[in-house]
């Protein structure tokens, strides 16, 4: 899942990326709307509500909002950032590196409204912030390892090309061209995956509240650890054969 | 080196951010004692959306419906205090709940410890001197109650 780059990615990959990886979007944006009232996982609406505040003279709520649009920013930016510039020393490390950061953020949400929430609104708006940092970490970087194929925190753009391709398959000739077929499979695994993210969280959330937080971490953890079983079954191979080689 | 300062930079930024965020003071402007001054109810489900009536629209009878099941109905005063307790008088009576505000500062939730039901209004307009809240009726009626209150 993590450790090939671009074109180098199979259908498989990106299924099971933009599967895991969407299944957790769904689960942060209906835990956070339950919990704060405020959607997490895309900043479209954050865009609104920014225009609307400034329209009606709320200067600091408008800022509040382009904070919130901010940090899903800049975790998209520090994604990139890390991928561009680790790539070529390790490519596991290059791409697991912002879904650990992604986990760091959503353990402290957990972690700290577990134990420590008071309900205050100053509260209220950092775990939000956090949220969204982390959904934008996890976007850029399934966007950017993927070339641009898989972004599972909004469905917006999904719903649309989605719509497009159904609209293709009416015509036989596109209907059967395989990139099609194959673009239809990613989305539609990315949709179902969201929304069964989306309803764990909501049957969840009322006996675990905060704790469904370490849930999704779980969960991201497996496409992490997934990877690392990987690296090691090749390097346990290649020794293997190379020891083989050498007594030969 | 170059990658490292810019690593730096970001969490530099985003502790900027959150720092800008932090600075919120909403939650200061409502503690106090509100009196309620004003109802409306219209057809018209958006808040902001204001109407040309400046008087009390909703009658007696009509409050009494809307406000049948809610903690809000016949109350004189809203005291919110910085525990997050709020105390609302009714005649004699006094009932002490908690109130939060929740998503960008629009949400106010308000819970009843007695009965455990939590009700949620939206803030329409939060200043120094006014507060207006509204909320969905959906019972006999459609439409978006308005409540508006001076601070006493």
């Amino acid at each position: 899942m993590l450790r090939k780059y671009n074109n180098q990615r199979s259908l498989t990959d990106n299924i099971q990326l933009g599967s895991l990886t969407a299944f957790t979007a769904g689960a942060v944006n209906v835990s956070s709307l339950i919990l704060f009232f405020a959607f997490t996982s895309n900043v479209t609406g954050h865009y609104a509500i920014f225009a609307f505040e400034l329209i009606n003279g709320n200067i600091y709520r408008g800022l509040v909002a382009f904070g919130w649009i901010f940090l899903f920013f800049i975790g998209s930016f520090l994604s990139n950032l890390i991928v561009i510039n680790l790539n070529e020393r390790n490519t596991y490390i290059a791409h697991s590196l912002p879904l650990i950061l992604e986990i760091v953020c959503l353990l402290a949400v957990g972690i700290y409204g577990d134990n420590f929430y008071q309900k205050t609104l100053k509260e209220t708006e950092i775990l939000i912030g956090l949220l969204l940092l982390s959904m934008g970490l996890q976007n850029g970087l399934t966007a950017s390892i993927s070339n641009f194929q898989i972004k599972t925190t909004h469905l917006t753009g999904a719903t649309t090309d989605l719509a497009i391709l159904l609209s293709l398959f009416t015509k036989k000739k596109y209907a059967e061209m395989p990139e099609i077929i194959n673009k239809a499979k990613l989305l539609t695994a990315i949709f179902c995956a969201y929304i069964v993210g989306a309803l764990a969280a909501g049957f969840i959330y009322h006996a675990v509240q905060f704790k469904a937080f370490y849930f999704i971490c779980v969960v991201l953890s497996i496409v992490i650890v997934y990877d690392l079983y990987k690296i090691s079954n090749i390097h346990f191979s290649h020794n293997r054969r190379k020891s083989r080689m050498q007594s030969a | 080196m170059k990658f490292k300062i810019e690593i730096v930079v970001v969490f530099f930024l985003i502790l900027l951010t959150f720092r800008l965020i932090a600075l919120d003071k909403r939650e200061g402007t409502l503690i106090g004692t509100w009196k309620e001054s004003e109802w409306t109810f219209g057809q018209i489900r958006n808040p902001h959306v204001s109407t040309t009536e400046v008087v009390d629209t909703a009658s007696t009878e009509l409050k009494k419906e809307l406000g049948k099941n809610l903690l809000l109905h016949t109350a004189e005063s809203w005291k919110f205090n910085v525990d997050n307790r709020l105390y609302i008088k009714k005649g004699n009576e006094e009932y002490v709940c908690r109130w939060y505000i929740k998503g960008r500062g629009n949400i106010l939730e308000i819970k009843n410890e007695n009965n455990g039901i939590t009700e949620t209004y939206e803030i329409v307009r939060l200043s120094d001197d006014s507060l207006v809240i509204s909320f969905d009726v959906d019972r006999q009626m459609q439409g978006l109650a308005k409540m508006k209150f001076k601070r006493i």
